[in-house]
């Protein structure tokens, strides 16, 4: 922790970044982002294992972009979200510079994306236990059985879609829940509006989605959505070879084909 | 926008539709459709009498949107925008309902089926509500063509075209013009000299003033769209050249196969297994010999040899049966106590006079036998030295089912025909679609077979799919015959239905740049978006599935257009 205000206060002082992204302690126990602009406030910086939020979703917004250039204090999840972004042509090279911190304590500066790539590979980006085996669990079941896992609990979506803000791949200026001519997703939190939602938000991320984690927590009726586009995840990887946010010039799954793909699936 | 008024005109198209569909009923019901000012049904909406009908209507009653339910818009809707423009009307504001081909012609059923047509215009009524006028570009034609590959295709095309007094630059990979052919000793079924045909063509080539011959130069990239190609070549020995250009002709043919993957004939193993390239090759040396030398006493020549071959191409290469026939009348006149065996999966001697080939053959003491192209292919093995023979090719024959021995001392496998190497960059360069089989995609496989998706670019010969020397040579002439009538219009016209990017909405992704088929997107780094190419777009709309953020769509085939169309459908009952 000491090392990465350290390095923070090093950063804001010689003015190599203008606004360092961390965490800091926040209400009930918890931690939240922090925005630290002053050498002087790197001290309420923490980075420990309790630090899970995947700061990368704020690396988009525009009040953040115009500071200046960025430094964050990255969990696996934001460094991989890094490389994705960047491969959507979302983030360059130059505009931040990443910190974080492995296991053992050691300090890691990341300064270009080829540095991200090589300490990602060696990382363990394999789902966790709990939704790899929720997933196994799902794939036993019959189809009406899954349907009606769904059904119940998308029955409890409010459409607040705070999954959206969560996400740092939602990046769209203009969702699609947005468009009313035409309407392609109903208005009202109602079963099918909700499944809809869901579906779209899932098959927007198929390929794109690093597996943070950050959907299903930010939901406040604890609807496990993130087990929607972990599905997609190990798709992807088991037909495509393809793993989100591990390069920075990813091809992307909905977007890339060979002129001699056999088609064979066409029935 | 003015308020839609809207003439709906329902086609008999003689008995075709009417048999199956109560058209005047269908006109009638369709009055009622909101906006809808005029509605008839004719015998012939196609004739002259059918469109003055709708000339007048537009006049006389102020009609701005017109639907005609007849047959597939692929064969009239041109027609239909002509009728509009006459009558001073955008051509776009006209959608066609297809009550033929997805309808008349699929059911048997004339109540369901004059249901289903009320449906369909119903559904092109509520989708022309929001049809808007759009703009054709024009572009002018700079009447030089590109050829890229000097086989036969490509010196037919060249010499029409300079024939034509027009400049042609041909651009040929290897040292020499005439591809393949120029390898062939002689045709079939006619069994005439390919050199005395292809010699002159060359000589000509030569001589012509309208033809730039580059040999030994590769393409690495061409810009522009049709009428206005641009692409920097370097010839050997030479500098940089800038050539521009109005049109493309593609003719980089196919290759043979290597057959060593199919290890049952030992090519590569015995010295004696040939292919068919490499028997011509004999044939025009004049000089048809073992390896040691000596003359072959057996001489076997094996069919299908990786064509049909779900392992290996699943087409069939065309040509090969009849070459192969043609290789048994050779070698008859060359060996007259030669024993030659044919071993074919199916005999395809399709093409004038080939089948009279296949009669004369057999009456040439040529031993035909069948196998099993996909379960049982005959296999080689060395003889032993009482066979007398070098080779015993071991095969179940399939119409006598028995178990055969042939003695061989020459093989020839009649290989496949397949993409060339640089097949894929040749594709990418001018942005032509490639199948599964590495095989140039036509624009339309029966009504526009030379022309491909990209307007301007044309491929012919072989490289589109095996073919024989006519067949090649039509092609070429035909892709000519196009390429003729653009220059001698002098400009083209490119259609307004394009896709267009909302810049607000774009967030920059470059998704849509790398489905479009036709490299008509491209990034504003300044900006942060894409931008479409209205002349290189085909307006398929596969950016716009693609786009997460909905920010692009089609010009006359919008998502609003769409859905009113669709909902119409789901609704009707």
């Amino acid at each position: 922790m000491d090392s990465i205000r350290k390095r923070a206060r090093e950063l804001l002082e010689k003015n190599t970044v203008k606004v360092v992204i961390g965490y800091g302690v926040g209400s009930d126990n918890t931690v939240r982002a922090i925005f630290v602009r002053r050498p002087e406030g790197v001290e309420e910086l923490i980075f420990d294992e309790t630090c899970v939020q995947n700061l990368a979703v704020y690396l988009l917004k525009n009040e953040i972009k115009q500071i200046g250039k960025l430094c964050i204090i990255a969990n696996i999840s934001a460094l991989r979200t890094i490389l994705q972004l960047a491969s959507e042509h979302q983030i360059h090279e130059e505009e931040l510079l990443c910190l974080s911190v492995t296991p053992n304590g050691e300090l890691l500066e990341f300064t270009g994306f080829k540095d991200i790539e090589n300490y990602i590979s060696s990382c363990n980006r394999d789902l966790p236990d709990k939704e790899s085996e929720m997933i196994k669990k799902l794939e036993k079941m019959s189809v009406d059985e899954r349907w009606q896992f769904w059904m119940n609990h998308l029955s409890r979506c409010i459409k607040c879609y705070a999954c959206r803000s969560a996400c740092p791949m939602c990046y769209c200026t203009r969702c699609q829940v947005e468009y009313n001519q035409p309407q392609w997703i109903t208005v009202e939190a109602t079963l099918m509006g909700n499944f809809e939602w869901q579906i779209t938000r899932t098959m927007h991320l198929a390929g794109r989605c690093v597996n943070c984690g950050e959907c299903a927590r930010a939901c406040p009726e604890d609807i496990p959505i993130n087990l929607l586009n972990y599905k997609t995840v190990l798709t992807v990887k088991e037909k495509y070879n393809i793993s989100a946010g591990t390069n920075a010039n990813i091809d992307s799954v909905m977007s890339s084909f060979e002129s001699d793909d056999k088609e064979n699936f066409i029935r | 926008m003015e308020k839609p008024r809207i003439g709906v005109y329902v086609c008999w198209c003689g008995t075709n539709i009417a048999k199956m569909v109560d058209v005047e009923a269908v006109a009638e019901e369709i009055k009622n459709v909101p906006n809808v000012v005029v509605s008839r049904n004719y015998k012939y909406m196609c004739s002259d009498p059918g469109q003055d009908m709708i000339i007048n209507d537009i006049k006389e009653f102020k009609l701005n949107r017109i639907v005609v339910s007849a047959c597939s818009p692929r064969i009239h809707e041109i027609t239909f925008r002509k009728t509009l423009k006459k009558a001073e009307l955008n051509p776009y504001l006209f959608q066609m309902a297809n009550i033929r081909e997805h309808d008349s012609w699929v059911h048997t059923d004339r109540a369901e089926a004059t249901k289903k047509a009320k449906a369909l215009v119903t559904a092109a009524i509520n989708r022309i509500n929001y049809h808007e006028p759009l703009k054709e570009l024009s572009v002018d034609i700079n009447p030089a063509t590109l050829i890229i590959g000097g086989g036969i295709s490509g010196i037919t095309a060249a010499l029409e075209i300079a024939d034509a007094d027009k400049k042609v630059y041909m651009i040929e990979k290897s040292n020499k013009l005439g591809g393949y052919t120029a390898d062939i000793d002689l045709t079939y079924p006619h069994l005439s000299s390919v050199q005395q045909m292809l010699g002159p063509m060359i000589e000509r080539m030569k001589k012509n003033k309208n033809i730039d011959l580059f040999l030994e130069t590769e393409i690495k990239e061409i810009t522009g769209y049709i009428g206005n190609f641009e692409t920097i070549i370097t010839p050997k020995n030479d500098n940089e050249t800038k050539l521009s250009f109005g049109n493309i002709v593609v003719s980089i043919g196919l290759r043979s196969w290597d057959p060593s993957p199919l290890e049952n004939y030992g090519y590569g193993k015995f010295p004696d297994v040939i292919t068919s390239v490499e028997f011509e090759k004999m044939l025009l040396s004049g000089n048809i010999a073992k390896k040691d030398g000596s003359i072959p006493k057996n001489i076997a020549i094996i069919h299908c040899v990786g064509s049909r071959n779900k392992n290996y191409h699943e087409y069939c290469s065309r040509t090969c049966c009849t070459v192969a026939l043609k290789y048994a009348n050779q070698l008859r006149s060359a060996f007259p106590n030669a024993s030659i065996y044919e071993l074919f999966a199916d005999m395809r001697t399709m093409s004038k006079g080939c089948e009279e080939l296949y009669t004369i053959t057999s009456r040439k003491k040529v031993v035909f036998m069948m196998f099993d192209q996909e379960n049982d292919l005959p296999g080689i093995r060395k003889a032993n030295i009482n066979d007398n023979c070098e080779m015993i090719i071991e095969l179940n024959e399939k119409r006598s089912r028995k178990f055969v021995e042939v003695p061989a001392d020459m093989v020839i496998l009649m290989v496949a025909m397949e993409g060339r190497e640089m097949v894929k960059e040749v594709a990418q360069i001018t942005g032509v679609s490639l199948d599964g089989n590495k095989l140039f995609i036509e624009k339309h496989p029966k009504l526009d077979p030379v022309a491909t998706t990209t307007s301007g670019v044309y491929t012919v010969g072989s490289c589109q799919g095996p073919k024989s020397i006519p067949d090649s040579v039509s092609q070429a002439r035909a892709a000519v015959a196009r390429i003729l009538g653009t220059i001698a219009r002098g400009t083209a016209q490119v259609a307004g239905t394009t896709a267009h990017i909302n810049i607000n909405i774009c967030c920059g992704c470059q998704m849509c740049i790398s489905v479009c088929p036709y490299s008509a997107i491209s990034f504003d780094a300044e900006k942060n978006v894409s931008v479409i190419n209205e002349i290189l777009c085909q307006g398929c709309g596969t950016c716009v599935a693609l786009c997460r953020p909905n920010a692009i769509d089609i010009w006359g085939c919008s998502n609003r257009q769409m859905t009113a169309e669709l909902t119409a459908l789901l609704l009707s009952d």
